[in-house]
């Protein structure tokens, strides 16, 4: 028999707010958590704003390692990752360490060491120290956290870009249902970055002021940083240690566009592909569907194209079945952004809250118009969608629903 | 070991490398028997941080363009072109060549670690040093990780999956074991499973950074398993295997070269090699397990060990541990390669099924495991003449510096 893998524990960092309950706040409230960076000096760039941690020092989270050998990135992993081990209410004996897993996801990994080893070499023609440099490779990220929480259950670093959290947690769901873990703390990652801004810079995509999914005066994303864990556990389990089920993580597709590095497809190829096979895996019907929680990056090619899609999945219900991004409050959180709005459609089920899509004034009619705007509404949600696209064409979409018994 | 084929067993129909031991299976066998393959000097990458010299085991004569055509060549990274070059070759090798899945069935796993780093470095000091506008936008996806991954998919048309998976000097057969994973579950027809890195002058920083690297003057480097070794000898290069279940390969008349038929994987970090070696003999008896093997039914088994003593030392206690009296055969490879990060483990797979089909593990790769001698380094002898092999278990083993391990179990020759 299938085993069933329910979501038991939250953990968040976000530029609304950290901690399951205070970024629930945020959300239920429809906080815009962007504003003018902080993190470096955006003199240099024609857009200055972005996302950030504000309310929460990760490195409070970091206990045994030296905080100063790893870079932000991990100190957020580690942070998130924790508070999903608390929430979860575990108290040690629930399972062996060796079988509990740690999945993460990436897009940038601990890039603010690169940022700092440019300021020295600029600034005082010297590198970052070799304790810090030899902590870069992406997977220093799940080491870390597997070390802090005492884990030694398979550890990995998925780094698929924007669509890095979703890929983490499928993974986490298949390592549960072989066999290979007990349970598995997944979730995504990434600190404010300056090379990432200047990457969408480049590539002119940053709104000015604020982020507006879906509108049709949208003016392009916003880079963010923040990070989210998610504990993944067997049902029979979950129910048996009387857990706090979230929900149920039910399904998940993987696809790729195939078609350019950093363009989306324009007819939603692989976002139609990957919507249909977690549709599939999880045996769930488009018509079931209550909720989808977007991408919705607040780009022109991406909302455009990611609503091109959902047409085609959906057909005429496309413009009924309710659908927010909650990036216009975020920002784009990059590998963090698919976990973070996992844990949002696990506390959307949870509530019988459907998040809002703040920022929305005018439809669009190349979009999906039924956007959730500017507050959130009351109603159950018994199956949520959540879409994550990401340069290379990644695709991931999970799909998570009410843990009936 | 009796055991019945299964439709859905996984298996390898292509195996294709752009490495320091030649492009292709006759290339690898060559370089397997005669202990040898390329070396050169990594002055150019370390003269921005230092005077001294390293040697690489670097890609030789890497010409692109007769495999990959002229086209998008010019903002691709080395590591992007090798990963493409290993692909096409396993894909020639496989049959699959003018022949391609359908690409809704056909996905992309690979196992690399450092891809973005050197584009990223660039793009963050000339944004600083000059203006965020010098940047190429051609340059930005090669900022990402996944950069080689994505250049790949569409070259080759996989839509089914694009999945780069980072677990340091176990990335490559992890990459095999989340591969397996989705075709068992139907996720995908045809997977290419590769893994991929570049040798450049921030890798080898890194590298630098964490003290893997041999000091000035050393005389022994890159020996696996010599107490001696002073480090790695730090390579480059891409291997790629296609893989199948068995009733597709089957269907279309493939040759198959070998079966994965368990993947596992663990984690303990520290700095003792007998902690770091319980997480790795866990990975490997689940693996086993789950292959359906007894220690004493594993025909060779294929470690990590690279020449880096402290972890070296791991891989000789897990496997002592588990193989103990079996005198299995011991292959270590990347005395050959170098240590290629995420590229080890399908380079290792490579050398595996070379070995396997000629039946002959090299005196120059082959460690015997010593139960009279003390545990450890001192209990991994060097083969001494070749060492004729019985087909069967190939037991894969990986430990990484950060503390991960993995193993796989492959049914070779």
């Amino acid at each position: 028999m299938t085993k069933r893998i329910v979501i038991t524990g939250l953990g968040v960092l976000s530029p609304i707010g950290s901690g399951r309950e205070t970024f629930w706040q945020g959300i239920c409230d429809g906080a815009v958590g962007t504003g003018p960076i902080r993190t470096f000096d955006t003199a240099m760039y024609d857009v200055h704003n972005g996302g950030e941690v504000k309310d929460a020092n990760p490195l409070d989270y970091v206990t045994k390692l030296e905080p100063s050998s790893i870079g932000r990135t991990t100190h957020l992993a580690i942070a998130a990752a924790k508070m999903a081990q608390s929430d979860a209410g575990w108290n040690g004996g629930e399972y062996e360490p060796w079988r509990i897993g740690v999945c993460f996801g990436t897009t940038m990994g601990n890039s603010s060491i690169i940022e700092d080893n440019t300021n020295l070499l600029v600034n005082e023609q010297r590198m970052a120290s070799h304790s810090l440099w030899s902590n870069y490779p992406q997977h220093s990220i799940s080491s870390a956290v597997a070390e802090e929480l005492e884990l030694e259950g398979p550890s990995m670093v998925v780094p698929t870009a924007c669509a890095a959290g979703n890929y983490a947690i499928s993974w986490g769901k298949e390592l549960i249902e072989d066999g290979l873990a007990d349970a598995v703390i997944v979730g995504g990652s990434d600190a404010m970055s300056r090379a990432c801004y200047t990457t969408f810079h480049r590539l002119g995509a940053i709104a000015p002021e604020i982020c507006q999914p879906f509108d049709k005066e949208r003016k392009g994303m916003m880079v963010s940083e923040g990070a989210a864990a998610l504990v993944l556990e067997e049902y029979e389990h979950a129910v048996a240690r009387g857990a706090t089920i979230y929900a149920e993580l039910l399904g998940y597709g993987l696809s790729c566009d195939a078609h350019h590095a950093t363009a989306p497809h324009p007819e939603g190829l692989g976002a139609i592909l990957s919507m249909q096979r977690a549709l599939q895996s999880a045996g769930v019907l488009p018509e079931q569907i209550s909720y989808i929680s977007a991408h919705g990056t607040g780009t022109k090619a991406n909302d455009a194209t990611e609503s091109a899609a959902i047409r085609r999945m959906f057909q005429e219900r496309a413009d009924q079945v309710p659908i927010s991004s909650i990036k216009a409050m975020l920002g784009h959180t990059m590998g963090a952004a698919s976990a973070i709005e996992a844990v949002t459609c696990a506390l959307a089920i949870h509530h019988g809250v459907l998040p809002p899509t703040m920022n929305y004034n005018e439809p669009d009619p190349e979009c999906v118009v039924n956007v959730v705007p500017n507050a959130i509404a009351y109603q159950p949600v018994r199956y949520a969608l959540s879409n994550s696209f990401a340069f290379g064409g990644n695709i991931s979409t999970i799909l998570m629903g009410e843990a009936v018994s | 070991m009796s055991r019945v084929m299964q439709d859905n067993d996984i298996v390898i129909t292509g195996i294709g490398l752009v490495s320091s031991a030649g492009m292709g299976f006759e290339g690898l066998s060559a370089s397997l028997r005669s202990g040898s393959a390329h070396r050169s000097s990594l002055r150019k990458h370390a003269a921005e941080w230092s005077d001294r010299d390293y040697i690489g085991a670097t890609v030789n004569g890497w010409d692109p363009e007769p495999l990959l055509g002229k086209k998008g060549l010019q903002f691709m990274h080395a590591g992007s072109q090798y990963l493409l070059g290993a692909s096409l070759l396993a894909l020639r090798d496989s049959g699959l060549e003018g022949n391609m899945p359908n690409p809704d069935e056909l996905g992309i796993v690979i196992g690399t670690n450092l891809g973005g780093l050197k584009a990223a470095s660039r793009y963050d000091y000339t944004a600083l040093t000059q203006g965020p506008r010098y940047v190429s936008p051609m340059e930005a996806p090669n900022t990402l990780a996944n950069s080689p991954a994505s250049y790949l998919a569409i070259r080759v048309q996989a839509r089914a999956c694009n999945t780069t998976i980072s677990t340091g000097q176990c990335s490559s057969l992890d990459a095999i074991g989340y591969a397996a994973n989705l075709l068992r579950k139907g996720r995908a027809k045809t997977i290419l499973v590769g893994g991929v890195e570049e040798l450049n002058a921030h890798s080898l920083w890194v590298y630098n950074s964490m003290n893997v690297l041999p000091g000035e003057g050393a005389e022994a480097i890159g020996k696996p398993f010599d107490a001696q070794s002073a480090g790695w000898v730090p390579g480059e290069g891409a291997a790629v295997a296609v893989l199948e279940r068995r009733a597709d390969a089957v269907a279309r008349g493939a040759r198959i070269l070998g079966e994965v038929a368990a993947w596992s994987s663990s984690f303990r970090g520290g700095a003792y090699a007998a902690g770091r070696a319980t997480a790795l003999e866990r990975a490997i008896r689940q693996s086993l397990d789950t292959a359906g093997l007894k220690p004493e039914e594993v025909c060779m088994a294929v470690a990590g060990a690279v020449g880096y003593p402290a972890h070296d030392e791991v891989e000789a206690l897990a496997l002592r541990a588990v193989l103990n009296d079996c005198s299995t055969p011991v292959c270590a490879a990347k005395g050959l390669f170098g240590e290629t990060y995420g590229a080890g483990g399908l380079l290792s797979l490579a050398a595996a099924a070379a070995i396997g089909r000629s039946g002959v593990l090299p005196e120059s790769i082959g460690y015997t495991i010593d139960s009279a001698a003390p545990d450890g380094l001192a209990g991994m002898r060097r083969q001494s003449g070749d060492r004729q092999l019985s087909g069967g278990g190939a037991l894969m083993s990986a430990h990484d510096y950060h503390g991960m391990s993995s193993a796989v179990v492959l049914r070779v020759g």
